[in-house]
């Protein structure tokens, strides 16, 4: 009788062929069958006895291999384990912990980005600072400068992501404590009751003037300062301007015009302005402007703008005209 | 000249203008006047002060950033993290050197230094995932399950953004 013998690394399957097994449905007399019904017990019974064996040892190494995963799996662990001291040990002896709080601040500010206001994303500084370790938290979440300059995206505060997004800007936003905050805001489309100072950074080639001025007919009565910057504001969205309330309580704007005679439009608009800062395209007629201006401005007068005391004007390089 | 002895015991003789950069030493000599005491400094050892003193070395004649002026240019100056070429080359050592330079210029008060230490530092954390930052200074992470979650709630919306 053979059974199946398993070594280490080698099963030896045993010579399964007998005289029956080339033709099993092959026709066979009943003479046939009586004579050879023994011999095919027999076999049948051997093969029982072979399945067995394998049975057997399949149990008998599945149970290897569940000692064997569970050794790796133990090893794996440990490995871990070791890792984690390593980093531990190696972290005590690194003079990483031995930078002061100011010097470590000093690094965090190095890792804002370049620019003016900040992308709220978990894979940049400052919100990626606070997924470090605890310390690291402690000392960014500590550090209002890092969070008084959020570049905020208000696009889809419709979504479900709402409160996501209110909770993370809230987080930000409570991090800047009293530092006076630098907003940028993306597609401005929603009232924001206690706004006082705004700055409107538009970004990319095409401007929509129509969103310009969607934007800012949105202005809440709160405002008082106001920045216009990437675009040149036009005859158009200025007359859009005119419809809320929100220009009567300006007292501070900076802004870009098409032309320079629509910064009278705009004292109109706001009486109670008291600072104006317009940027115009190189070329434009600045006498205009300063005519208007100085000594006593006799189109302000015509405004009614009372408070009015300063005026400048920049072209797109900067240059400023004392006012 | 300026004798300098490091915690380990190394004395340096330095020029008194590179030594100098340093406001700490700059405010001794000032205070002791002219004098052949060497200058302890406890919190530096002979082969960082080498370093420092290379860095030194290199800036003499330099104007130093004003006290004023480098509060004025504060956020400008933190803000970009350009580094010289030279600078660059300097501070390219490895990360245990990086960080006792960076203790060193702290201490005795070489803002220049510092700015540059604490540019790479910030340089070798952009672009990474936390797991990567955490690798890189053998940082554990060791918040516990409950920070863990208010961090992963603060980041939700932000993720990948």
């Amino acid at each position: 009788m053979h059974l199946i013998s398993c070594r280490i690394d080698n099963v030896q399957i045993p010579d399964l062929e007998t005289p029956y097994s080339r033709f099993p449905n092959c026709y066979r007399s009943h003479a046939t069958i009586e004579t050879k019904d023994q011999s095919i017990s027999a076999i049948l019974t051997e093969r029982q006895q072979q399945l067995d064996a394998v049975l057997y040892n399949i149990s008998g190494l599945e149970a290897v291999m569940d000692r064997v995963k569970n050794l790796h799996q133990q090893l794996l662990d440990g490995q871990d384990e070791i890792i984690h001291s390593i980093v531990v040990h190696r972290g005590h002896g690194s003079a990483l912990w031995r930078l002061p709080v100011e010097v470590l601040s000093q690094i965090f500010v190095h890792c804002l980005p370049k620019t003016d206001c900040l992308r709220v994303s978990s894979m940049l500084a400052p919100m990626l600072l606070i997924r470090i370790c605890r310390h690291w938290r402690e000392v960014a979440v500590d550090m209002p400068s890092l969070w008084c300059r959020p570049s905020m995206e208000v696009a889809d505060w419709s979504t479900r992501n709402f409160q996501q997004m209110e909770f993370c800007y809230h987080s930000w936003l409570e991090r800047s404590r009293e530092r006076p905050l630098s907003f940028a805001i993306e597609h401005l489309q929603r009232d924001l009751p206690a706004l006082h100072k705004l700055t409107l950074n538009w970004r990319g080639n095409y401007i929509d003037g129509s969103t310009i001025a969607r934007s800012i007919s949105r202005l809440p009565c709160t405002l008082r300062n106001l920045t216009v910057l990437g675009c040149f504001v036009g005859p158009l969205e200025l007359q859009r301007f005119a419809s809320p309330n929100g220009w009567v309580h300006m007292t501070s704007i900076d802004i870009a015009l098409h032309e320079p005679h629509e910064f009278l439009h705009l004292l109109r608009l706001c009486p109670n302005l008291s600072s104006l800062r317009i940027i115009l395209r190189p070329g434009n007629n600045l006498h205009y402007i300063m005519a208007c201006a100085r000594p006593a401005p006799c189109p302000v007068k015509c405004a009614h703008t009372p408070q009015f005391t300063s005026i400048g004007n920049s072209l797109r390089t900067g240059i400023n005209v004392a006012p | 000249m300026v004798l300098l002895v490091t915690s380990d015991n190394v004395q340096f003789q330095v020029d008194k203008e590179v030594v100098e950069r340093s406001v700490l030493i700059k405010n001794m000599l000032e205070d002791v006047g002219e004098s052949d005491q060497s200058i302890p400094l406890a919190n530096v050892s002979s082969s960082v002060l080498k370093k420092v003193i290379e860095y030194c070395e290199h800036h003499r004649g330099e104007p130093l950033p004003s006290a004023d002026a480098d509060q004025n240019q504060d956020e400008t100056r933190k803000r970009t993290t350009d580094i010289s070429e030279w600078d660059q080359k300097f501070i390219t050592v490895d990360q245990e050197m990086l960080f006792e330079i960076i203790l060193a210029a702290n201490y005795l008060d070489i803002k220049s230094l510092l700015d540059v230490g604490c540019k790479t530092v910030a340089n070798m954390i952009k672009g990474k995932t936390p797991e990567e930052i955490r690798r890189l200074f053998n940082i554990v992470n060791d918040f516990t399950p409950e920070e863990e979650a208010q961090i992963k709630k603060e980041n939700e919306w932000a993720e990948d953004r």
